[in-house]
């Protein structure tokens, strides 16, 4: 495989240099950004596969950084230290391929990488969790239509993602392939982009009880 | 602001006070090809004008002589309609920049407006009171109506803007001065051997002129007030921010440094200190966040146990509920649940996953560890027996253990639950 071009977007000198020291031995880091536009032209120049995106950003947030690049090839990975579902579904929705914690290991961080490169989707415990919330799976509203949005299978996926399954225990005890899946979790990211902001309004009001 | 262009209806650009009424929104420019929808006010011309300037100006626009026009005042003029026309026009051409003398006295189409409706207003008023008796053409009347519209145009003239106290203070003694003048005149008029019907309208006209007067000072007070109620609010959030920041996280930081060289305390100190960050930050104003709701309980048991053990918990919740008696057995077995698995599994992190939903209540508890055959755990050991599946058991729950050696385990437990928290913004009362 190929090693991944990469860009990391952060503001603090700290968590990049971090990072860097730990996928630096296994992805080529092509450029790096502390600020929405700084990032906006670096990722401009370098074109890299893959953008490691801080969600909180001086000039804007991550998603406007997704938003100031609308004809761009790479993929981004949200990295983030925010337990703000808010924060979270927003830069999903602007686009982004996958959302991990910063506390992540750095051996998981280049496999999630490598996945968000080829295309596929990447779901921490946490973003699993954020996303069977917003897709309303409570009691009093099963009559809402955004439940709709979710195939059972797509919905017993998230489950085992939140449960902490990686996606090939998932493919073993769901007994199906690997690529079904990614396919099942690509499925949800767009489902989450594709959806109305009257439906995750809704889904924002109930977010601020909790 | 500079004074560039003019109001000729060819250019009217953004810089420029726009005297012209277009169909468009206030302030944008206007390209020249839309003369049909908008309706541009020539300058007052201060090198060819009698007295103001007004019938010099209408006459450009118009294409006529400027003589003309001037007779046409004239002849108003001796009904007593043109002694408050005249200053009318004037007042409202005024705010239009001269190519060669310009003051930016009036800014914007918006002010304009405003000026427009309170003389128009004022103007119908004195014109409807010079009617009654005393006879058209009360001359007495109308100069006090012209003093007290002048007056009004200069209190309210810029009053939209930014503004400085000497500069106010000047025009808010010039406005007073003229409205003064003009409501004593009307005032003297109007009770001069009359009824108290006119005596009564009198007040009134004058009651309406003081609330006109002091709207826009009442309003930017009202607003400079909001404003400082304002700075006031985030002042005193920040400080209580300080405060927090300064009990928990400088302290954490302290401790941190003393202990520098065991990492594990280090460790320790800093998980403890993260969550609890996290907590004060994405539950702020939260009040589920209690013991009583599965949230708040999970993530208190979470926090203890990871203290107590020092294996990193990972905490996802979905949907939420009050913790009644058979989630409190529930939340107890899982307490159980992760102390053996941060105990015995030897994983690295474990993963808690919680469902309320459809009136159950699921949690997952799972590690990656070395995993056990449950055939096979030794009597002595109750955890399992006892903690897990005898306090689901007493209540109508079930408890799944699922391990095999070397792949880690997970214990799944079930129950019932009859109060969910509602899931929308009502819920934030409860």
């Amino acid at each position: 495989m190929t090693r991944k071009r990469v860009v990391l977007v952060d503001d603090h000198d700290l968590v990049r240099s971090g990072v860097r020291s730990e996928i630096g031995h296994a992805v080529d880091i092509v450029g790096e950004a502390a600020t929405v536009d700084e990032a906006i032209a670096v990722i401009n120049q370098s074109e890299p596969d893959v953008v490691l995106l801080d969600v909180h950003l001086p000039g804007g947030n991550g998603p406007a950084v997704i938003a100031g690049l609308p004809k761009t090839s790479a993929r981004f990975l949200a990295l983030s230290v925010s337990d703000s579902a808010d924060d979270v579904i927003e830069v999903i929705r602007a686009g982004a391929r996958g959302y991990v914690t910063k506390n992540i290991s750095g051996e998981d961080l280049v496999a999630a990488i490598e996945r968000v490169g080829d295309g596929d989707a990447v779901f921490s415990p946490r973003l699993a969790g954020f996303v069977l919330d917003a897709f309303s799976i409570d009691g009093p509203e099963v009559a809402d239509p955004e439940l709709d949005l979710l195939t059972a299978r797509e919905q017993e996926v998230l489950r085992l993602l939140a449960r902490g399954y990686a996606y090939k225990e998932i493919a073993r005890r769901l007994t199906i392939s690997i690529k079904t899946v990614e396919s099942h979790a690509s499925a949800v990211l767009r489902k989450l982009q594709l959806s109305n902001r009257n439906e995750l309004s809704h889904w924002a009001a109930r977010r601020r009880i909790i | 602001m500079v004074a560039t262009g003019s109001c000729d209806d060819d250019v009217v650009t953004t810089s420029t006070p726009s005297c012209a009424f277009s169909a468009g929104p206030p302030g944008q420019s206007e390209p020249s090809g839309l003369k049909t929808t908008t309706w541009t006010i020539p300058p007052l011309d201060p090198d060819n004008r009698w007295f103001g300037g007004v019938a010099a100006a209408l006459a450009t626009e118009v294409g006529v002589s400027p003589a003309l026009v001037r007779a046409g005042f004239v002849a108003v003029g001796l009904t007593g309609w043109g002694l408050l026309l005249y200053p009318l026009l004037w007042l409202w051409l005024r705010g239009c920049p001269t190519p060669l003398d310009y003051t930016p006295t009036l800014k914007g189409v918006d002010t304009n407006h405003a000026r427009i409706g309170v003389m128009a207003i004022f103007g119908g008023l004195f014109v409807g009171l010079s009617q009654l008796p005393g006879g058209p053409g009360n001359l007495g009347l109308a100069g006090a109506g012209a003093l007290v519209m002048s007056g009004m145009v200069v209190l309210w003239s810029d009053s939209a803007t930014d503004w400085q106290l000497p500069t106010e203070l000047r025009r808010f003694g010039g406005g007073m001065t003229l409205i003064g003048a003009g409501v004593t005149l009307a005032v003297v008029m109007l009770l001069d051997g009359r009824s108290i019907g006119v005596a009564f309208l009198a007040v009134l006209v004058i009651l309406t002129f003081f609330t006109a007067m002091l709207g826009p000072w009442l309003w930017r007070a009202g607003t400079e007030l909001n404003e400082e109620r304002l700075r006031r609010i985030r002042a005193d959030e920040r400080a209580a921010v300080a405060a927090h920041l300064h009990d928990s996280v400088l302290q954490t930081l302290t401790l941190i440094q003393r202990n520098a060289t065991d990492p594990a305390t280090t460790t320790r100190l800093a998980r403890r200190q993260e969550r609890e960050l996290r907590e004060w930050l994405y539950s702020a104003g939260s009040s589920s966040i209690t013991d009583e709701y599965l949230r708040g309980a999970l993530a208190g048991i979470a926090s203890e146990i990871e203290e107590l053990h020092g294996v990193p918990i990972e905490v996802v919740v979905v949907g939420d509920c009050r913790v009644d008696d058979a989630g409190e057995a529930l939340l107890k077995a899982a307490r159980e649940a992760m102390a053996n698995a941060s105990r015995h599994s030897g994983a690295d992190q474990i993963d808690v996953f919680a469902e309320a939903a459809n009136g159950r209540l699921t949690v997952f508890v799972r590690d990656q560890g070395k995993g056990f055959d449950p055939e096979v755990v030794p009597d002595d050991r109750r955890g399992l027996a006892d903690s897990i599946h005898g306090r689901l058991a007493r209540v109508d729950g079930t408890a799944v253990v699922t391990s095999h050696l070397g792949e880690g385990t997970e214990v799944e437990l079930s129950t019932t639950y009859v109060d969910p928290v509602q899931s929308s913004a009502g819920a934030e009362n409860q």
